[in-house]
């Protein structure tokens, strides 16, 4: 009877040892990574998630007592469920950023001072990244809140063999607005003879989503002297005469010179800037991301441009910096960031160093461009066509230094299709829209 | 003179004190019924719905996790803002579209397939097929649909029209009415169920009857059907309108509210509100309007559902 109680007893015990995992010995931190994740958007996710993963797994190795648990979140979602999680409590380590919402983290307060960790960087190190166009957004005095991954830039995209059939050359792109419209013009084609064009000769979004403000209407209307937003009164000054001519431009290319297509105020960016362009409807596209790259390479338009080689070619395709005037550009990129409520912030911006270091960079995908300036000096990177993307990157300018700054973008969009879609006034809607933005926003 | 203590020890005490005393007793027991609805309504109303109230009434301190008092000063925003005068109106026109089409269609669909075969009741469980399909799946299939390219709803659109070069999503009108018409199809077996169940439980002789007395289908149908059904059909407006005026998900996933702000109704700016700009505190002031509307419209189904009940 005794004996049978003991073997009970004893089976008890080693059966909670096994559920409690007591016969394993477990990494005694766990740093939780919040990144961007979004598996149906294409192979670059994918090629993502297996880099984050080898990261992971070099980290571990090199720091035997932490483990990395990686918590994936759809791109546009990530910057709002840390403010979201850190209002209801909720704490990551490591969190994926986006720039142009650092003013609304600011002010939210999500995200730890990075400047304690980077003192220990020699200053080579930090102005390695300093150059990176967003780079002074997600700082503020002495305070830092995230550290670039990389550099997401914009150009115009076009079809050589669109150009030779027009009797353009496809070596001298056009580097003016006015120069884009008249090529834009003579490539716009009717290839079917059904009194509609099938190619059109530039490709705009012009949707509800970020891009419109961000691609479009930012760079133009920085073009004609104007700007979005003050800092100083945070008032949207958007509406101005330059703003004007902004939305005016973009309305005379679907409505006036016909050579942007009536779909482009609807539907999704990628859906009409990417898919579109690699179905042939566009001839040139603007606004084309070096995330959209992979699929040039693996249509056979370029040849060993991703991943960069000293001897890559663009084949099909040629690239020119958007021709609005120099600094008339938009760039951003994905930033790494420090949660507020992070258990352990010394062990997560160790796992930070290892995701900046050059050699771990160098094969993120969604990084885009180097984040580093010393790569950018790597033989790979100083073919013609990324010296394109280069000049892209470095005449980036960021969103305003607004903590409504989603709201400012939906705002400029509602009245940019109001003008496209209704043909309604420019100048009132701009100004309705202004004074709905400055009257919610600017506190007497 | 006895003492009534003494006599209702001996069952001598007065019939009307008598009943008086069960009367209080059972009263006293009576109100302990109420006990669990209480508690019911504190978990699942008070609970969520106070503090939402209250943050309604508050805005985030910067930098910090706290909110400050600032009273009824996001309602006078709102309130000041063409733009939710815009979004409460869509809220309206959405509802009254959804309802003006989903209950005549339903009422026919009701009548056909009320009647007793086997094959009805095959049919009557695949009608149900809109409703168990997950509303933003539907959304995106019905945005497909109207896809200029390849729907066949643009097609159809176009036709209505008379533009041949209409982009439906594009246009302010049209988007509304592609939103419109998902959630008409979503909400037309709902409440062809609570009408079907309303027919089976009339009885056949009085139509019978109506029919032996010269009466044509129509004016059985507004003389009997109707009325008897009336009760089933506040109820299912009830649940179809509470489903509307809160729908987010299904017009965010088909056209993002847009183009503009055209069909950006009060429930998908609550929802920008709160996921898009992270102002928790607008967004509960727009939810309490929603609530409003939501009570008025309830007052109005349980209005109809009394006359319906004093009728029968």
């Amino acid at each position: 009877m005794r004996s049978r109680r003991l073997a009970i007893v004893c089976s008890l015990v080693a059966l909670i040892a096994l559920l409690t995992g007591g016969c394993k010995a477990k990494p005694s931190t766990e740093i939780r990574v919040a990144h961007i994740y979004e598996p149906l958007a294409g192979p670059v996710q994918k090629a993502c998630l297996e880099w984050l993963e080898g990261v992971r797994a070099q980290f571990a190795k090199e720091h035997p007592g932490l483990a990395v648990r990686l918590e994936q979140v759809k791109w546009d979602k990530i910057d709002s469920k840390s403010m979201n999680d850190y209002q209801a409590g909720i704490p990551h380590d490591v969190v994926w950023s986006s720039p142009q919402l650092m003013p609304q983290h600011f002010e939210v307060g999500d995200l730890l001072d990075l400047a304690p960790f980077l003192q220990s960087w020699p200053k080579f190190a930090t102005d390695d990244f300093a150059w990176n166009p967003s780079w002074g957004i997600c700082g503020r005095g002495a305070v830092r809140l995230a550290l670039p991954t990389g550099v997401h830039a914009r150009v115009v995209i076009y079809r050589k063999d669109y150009f030779e059939q027009a009797g353009l050359d496809p070596e001298k792109p056009p580097t003016d607005l006015d120069s884009l419209l008249d090529v834009a013009r003579k490539l716009t084609r009717d290839t079917n003879g059904d009194g509609r064009p099938d190619v059109w000769g530039l490709g705009l979004y012009l949707g509800r989503e970020r891009a419109t403000i961000e691609l479009y209407f930012a760079p133009l209307l920085w073009h004609f002297g104007g700007d979005l937003y003050e800092p100083k009164t945070k008032r949207a000054i958007f509406a101005s005469e330059a703003g004007v001519r902004a939305a005016q431009w973009l309305y005379d290319c679907i409505h006036t010179h016909k050579v942007t297509p009536p779909w482009a105020a609807g539907d999704k960016y990628d859906d009409i800037i990417f898919e579109r362009f690699m179905r042939g409807e566009l001839a040139m596209a603007w606004g084309w991301g070096n995330y959209f790259n992979q699929a040039l390479e693996e249509n056979g338009w370029t040849k060993g441009l991703l991943p960069p080689t000293p001897g890559g070619q663009a084949l099909k395709v040629g690239i020119f910096v958007t021709p609005t005037r120099e600094g008339a550009q938009f760039a951003n990129c994905w930033t790494v960031s420090i949660h507020k409520l992070s258990r352990h912030p010394a062990e997560a911006f160790a796992f930070v160093e290892a995701l900046l270091e050059p050699a771990n960079l160098d094969h993120y995908a969604d990084a885009g461009l180097p984040a580093r300036k010393s790569m950018w000096e790597r033989p790979q990177y100083t073919t013609p066509w990324y010296k394109v993307w280069r000049q892209a990157a470095e005449a980036g300018r960021p969103m305003p230094d607004t903590p409504n700054y989603n709201n400012l973008a939906d705002s400029v969009a509602a009245a940019l299709q109001e003008v496209i879609l209704k043909q309604a006034d420019p100048a009132q809607t701009l100004q309705r829209y202004q004074d709905e933005f400055n009257r919610r926003y600017v506190k007497p | 003179m006895s003492n009534p203590e003494t006599q209702r020890g001996t069952g001598i005490l007065p019939v009307s004190n008598r009943r008086q005393g069960v009367h209080v007793t059972m009263f006293a027991s009576r109100q302990w019924l109420f006990v669990p609805a209480l508690i019911y309504l504190a978990l699942f109303w008070v609970v969520p719905l106070a503090p939402g109230l209250l943050i309604s009434c508050q805005e985030p301190v910067p930098g910090t996790q706290a909110f400050r008092w600032v009273g009824l000063a996001n309602y006078r925003t709102l309130l000041g803002e063409k733009t939710f005068w815009h979004n409460l109106s869509l809220s309206l026109l959405y509802l009254i579209g959804v309802v003006g089409l989903t209950t005549p269609v339903a009422y026919v669909v009701a009548l056909v397939i009320s009647g007793r075969s086997r094959v009805l009741g095959a049919v009557r469980a695949l009608f149900l097929i809109p409703w168990v399909v997950p509303p933003v799946v539907s959304a995106l299939v019905f945005r497909s649909m109207a896809d200029p390219a390849i729907g066949p709803l643009a097609a159809l659109y176009r036709h209505l029209s008379g533009n041949t070069e209409l982009i439906p999503l594009q246009s302010a009108s049209w988007a509304m009415v592609n939103v419109i018409v998902h959630s008409f199809w979503r909400s037309v077996p709902v409440l062809t169920l609570f009408l079907v169940a309303g027919m089976t439980t009339i009885s056949a002789e009085l139509h019978e009857s109506a029919q032996v007395d010269g009466a044509s289908a129509w004016q059985r149908f507004w003389t009997i059907t109707m009325p008897l059904t009336r009760s089933h059909l506040a109820t299912g407006l009830l649940l179809i309108s509470a489903f509307t005026l809160q729908d987010a998900e299904t017009i965010y996933a088909m056209t993002g509210g847009g183009p503009g702000h055209d069909t950006e109704v009060a429930a998908v700016r609550l929802f920008r509100e709160a996921f898009d700009y992270q102002h928790l505190h607008v967004a509960a002031a727009v939810g309490t309007f929603l609530l409003v509307a939501g009570v008025i419209l309830m007052a109005l189904y349980l209005a109809l559902f009394r006359r319906a009940e004093a009728a029968t």
